[in-house]
C-alpha cells in the first residue's frame, strides 16, 4: 500500500497559484473601487448639462436650472408669460421662450434678452393694478426702446406663478403672452399712423379741416364718433377728438392702396416681426377685398388684427422719427431701420398727440413732463358679430413725447362696469409706467411746465373733459 | 518547509499592506462622498438664498415694498423750489 504525499513541487505551485489568485483579485478590485484611478474616471457618463439660463439684459437669471433642479425662476411672477413653462420631468419647452428658444437652451447655453427687470417691474405693478381695478379678462403692456428697438419689457396680466400647479390652459389663460399671442383690432390708436400716411402723402396738414358730423354712412354702415365734437374739424381735432367720421372722410383724400401698403410698411401684416419668437399672425383682407367700409374701418383701426407688439413696433417708427425698427427680444440681434415716413411726419404727429395729451386722456398726463399719446377703444368681434359688451381698451404712446426714449403700449381686453374706454383705464398704466420711468432715468419734472399748468389752472382755462 | 514559511510571510505581508491600503482607500472614498454630499447641499442652500434674495430685492419685490410703505416715484414727487 502506497502512502499519499504532497510532493514539494505541488506545494510550492498551489500556493502560488493562490498568491497570484489574490493579488490579482485585490488589484482587481483596487482597479475598480478605487476612486481616484484614471482609468475609473474615463468611464464615469458625464451627466448632461443644466438646461440654459435665460437671463434678463442686466444678467439677471430669470430661469435657470440646477445640477438637481428643472427649472428656478428667480424673479418669480416677473415676466413669466413671456418665458414660459416647460415639462416638470426634464424642463422641455412647452410654451414662451421655453419653447421658442428649446434647441438653443437644451445645450446648455445662456440667453440673454433684451428686458430690463427695473422697467418690466414698472410696467408690471401698474398693469396688474389697473388689470384688477377694470376687471378686464387680461392685459398686457410693452415698453419699447426707440432708438435700438429692444423690447425693455412685456408685462402680461393676471400675473402667472410658472412654479405653482397649473390650472386648465383653456381656461386659465394667465400662462400666456398676450403681446405676442393675441391678435386684437387698435381702434382709434390707428388714427395716429393713418393721419401720418396722410401727411406724408401730403393729402393734408394737421390743420386741414373737414366736415365731421357725429355720424356718417358708408356702403350702408353707420360709423359713429363718441366723443362730442364741433361739427368741423381739423387733422388735430380728430386725433383729440378720436373722430372715426372725421379720419374716415379724410382719409378719402387718399386710394385705398396707400394705407394698405403703409400699413404692410409697418409689418401690420408681417407674421415674423420678431426674430426667433413666436408671434401670431395678423389678419389683415386682402386690397382686393377692400370696399368702401373696409377701407373707412382700416382708418380707425378696425376690421384687422394685429398683436399688441406689432402696434409697438408701428407707434415706433413714428416715435423713432419715421423710421421702421424691427423689435428685438434677444441681445446680439442686429436689426436694420427701414424709413416709413419723414422726420417732420413723425415730428408732427407726436406733438399734436403731445401738446393735447391731456385732451385726449387725461389720466395719462403726468404734470412737468411731455408725454403723449393715442386713446383706442375697439370693438370685438364674438361669433362673427361686433359684440355690443366686449371692447379691448388701448392706449399707445411715447416717453417723452418731444424726444422719444420709449413707446409704450398698454391694452385691456374686455374690461367691465362704466369705464371701458382706454382713456380711463389704459392711459392710467401709461401714466404710472411715465412715472416709473423718469424717476428710475432720474429726471425731474419740468419746473416751467409746472408753472404754466399752476397758472392755467389759476385761470380756469384747464378744460375739464 | 521553511521556503514554504517564507513565501506564506511574504504572501501574508502583501495582504496585509493590500487590505491596509483599500481600507485608506475606502476612507478616502467614505470622505469624498461626504465632501460631495457638502458640496451638493452648499449648492443647493446657496440656491434657496438666490432664490430668497431676489425674492426680496428683485424691482418688483422692491417696488411693492415701496408702495406699501408710502414711497412714490420722484416724478410724482412735490419739489421744492430754491428761490433764486
Amino acid at each position: 500500500m502506497t502512502q499519499a504525499t504532497l510532493s514539494r513541487a505541488w506545494v510550492i505551485s498551489l500556493a502560488s497559484l493562490v498568491f497570484a489568485g489574490g493579488l490579482g483579485y485585490g488589484l482587481y478590485t483596487l482597479y475598480h473601487n478605487a476612486p481616484e484611478l484614471i482609468a475609473r474616471a474615463n468611464r464615469i457618463p458625464t451627466p448632461p448639462p443644466p438646461r440654459g439660463t435665460l437671463e434678463a439684459a442686466d444678467g439677471t437669471p430669470i430661469a435657470t436650472s440646477t445640477n438637481d433642479t428643472v427649472r428656478l425662476h428667480p424673479l418669480g411672477l416677473s415676466m413669466s408669460q413671456v418665458i414660459g413653462f416647460g415639462e416638470r420631468a426634464n424642463g422641455k419647452g412647452l410654451s414662451g421662450l421655453e419653447r421658442d428658444l428649446q434647441a438653443t437652451l437644451a445645450t446648455g447655453s445662456t440667453v440673454r434678452l433684451t428686458l430690463d427687470p427695473a422697467v418690466q417691474a414698472i410696467a408690471e405693478q401698474a398693469l396688474w393694478k389697473w388689470l384688477q381695478a377694470s376687471g378686464s379678462d387680461w392685459g398686457t403692456a410693452l415698453v419699447m426702446e426707440t432708438r435700438t428697438g429692444k423690447l425693455l419689457a412685456v408685462a402680461n396680466g393676471p400675473a402667472f406663478d410658472p412654479s405653482a400647479p397649473r390650472g386648465n390652459p383653456q381656461t386659465n389663460i394667465s400662462w400666456r403672452n398676450h403681446a405676442f399671442s393675441v391678435p386684437i383690432e387698435p381702434g382709434s390708436t390707428m388714427k395716429a399712423l393713418t393721419a401720418a400716411v396722410l401727411l406724408q402723402e401730403g393729402a393734408a396738414t394737421l390743420d386741414s379741416r373737414v366736415d365731421a358730423p357725429m355720424w356718417r354712412k358708408v356702403g350702408g354702415w353707420t360709423i359713429n364718433d363718441v366723443i362730442q365734437h364741433p361739427s368741423v374739424l381739423t387733422l388735430r381735432e380728430v386725433l383729440e377728438y378720436s373722430s372715426n367720421v372725421g379720419i374716415s372722410r379724410l382719409a378719402e383724400r387718399l386710394p385705398p392702396d396707400f394705407l394698405y401698403n403703409y400699413m404692410k410698411k409697418l409689418h401690420l401684416a408681417d407674421g415674423k416681426p420678431l426674430p426667433a419668437v413666436t408671434v401670431a399672425e395678423p389678419k389683415l383682407r386682402p386690397l382686393a377685398k377692400w370696399g368702401a367700409i373696409e377701407y373707412a374701418n382700416a382708418t380707425f383701426g378696425q376690421g384687422f388684427l394685429i398683436t399688441p407688439l406689432h402696434l409697438t413696433a408701428a407707434y415706433n417708427a413714428l416715435a423713432n422719427n419715421g423710421v421702421y425698427l424691427p423689435p428685438t427680444l434677444l441681445e446680439g440681434q442686429s436689426v436694420k431701420g427701414e424709413p416709413i415716413f419723414r422726420p417732420e411726419v413723425a415730428q408732427a404727429i407726436r406733438t399734436a398727440l403731445g401738446d393735447n395729451a391731456e385732451k385726449i386722456a387725461r389720466s395719462a398726463f403726468l404734470p412737468g413732463y411731455y408725454v403723449g399719446g393715442k386713446t383706442g377703444t375697439a370693438q370685438v368681434v364674438i361669433n362673427g358679430r361686433y359684440s355690443p359688451s366686449v371692447f379691448s381698451a388701448l392706449y399707445a404712446g411715447f416717453i417723452p413725447a418731444d424726444n422719444p426714449k420709449v413707446t409704450v403700449v398698454v391694452v385691456f381686453y374686455h374690461p367691465k362696469g362704466e369705464r371701458i374706454h382706454g382713456a380711463y383705464i389704459a392711459a392710467p398704466v401709461f401714466h404710472d409706467i411715465a412715472a416709473g420711468l423718469f424717476a428710475l432715468w432720474g429726471i425731474p419734472p419740468d419746473f416751467h411746465r409746472l408753472d404754466q399748468l399752476e397758472s392755467r389752472n389759476k385761470t380756469g382755462k384747464l378744460a375739464n373733459r | 518547509m521553511s521556503t514554504l514559511w517564507r513565501w506564506a510571510g511574504v504572501y501574508l505581508l502583501l495582504m496585509a499592506g493590500l487590505t491596509a491600503f483599500g481600507y485608506l482607500n475606502q476612507q478616502r472614498a467614505a470622505r469624498l462622498d461626504r465632501l460631495q454630499a457638502q458640496v451638493l447641499d452648499l449648492q443647493r442652500r446657496q440656491t434657496q438664498l438666490t432664490l430668497q434674495r431676489y425674492d426680496l430685492l428683485s424691482p418688483l419685490a422692491l417696488r411693492q415694498w415701496a408702495e406699501a410703505n408710502g414711497y412714490i416715484p420722484m416724478s410724482l414727487a412735490r419739489w421744492e423750489r430754491k428761490a433764486p
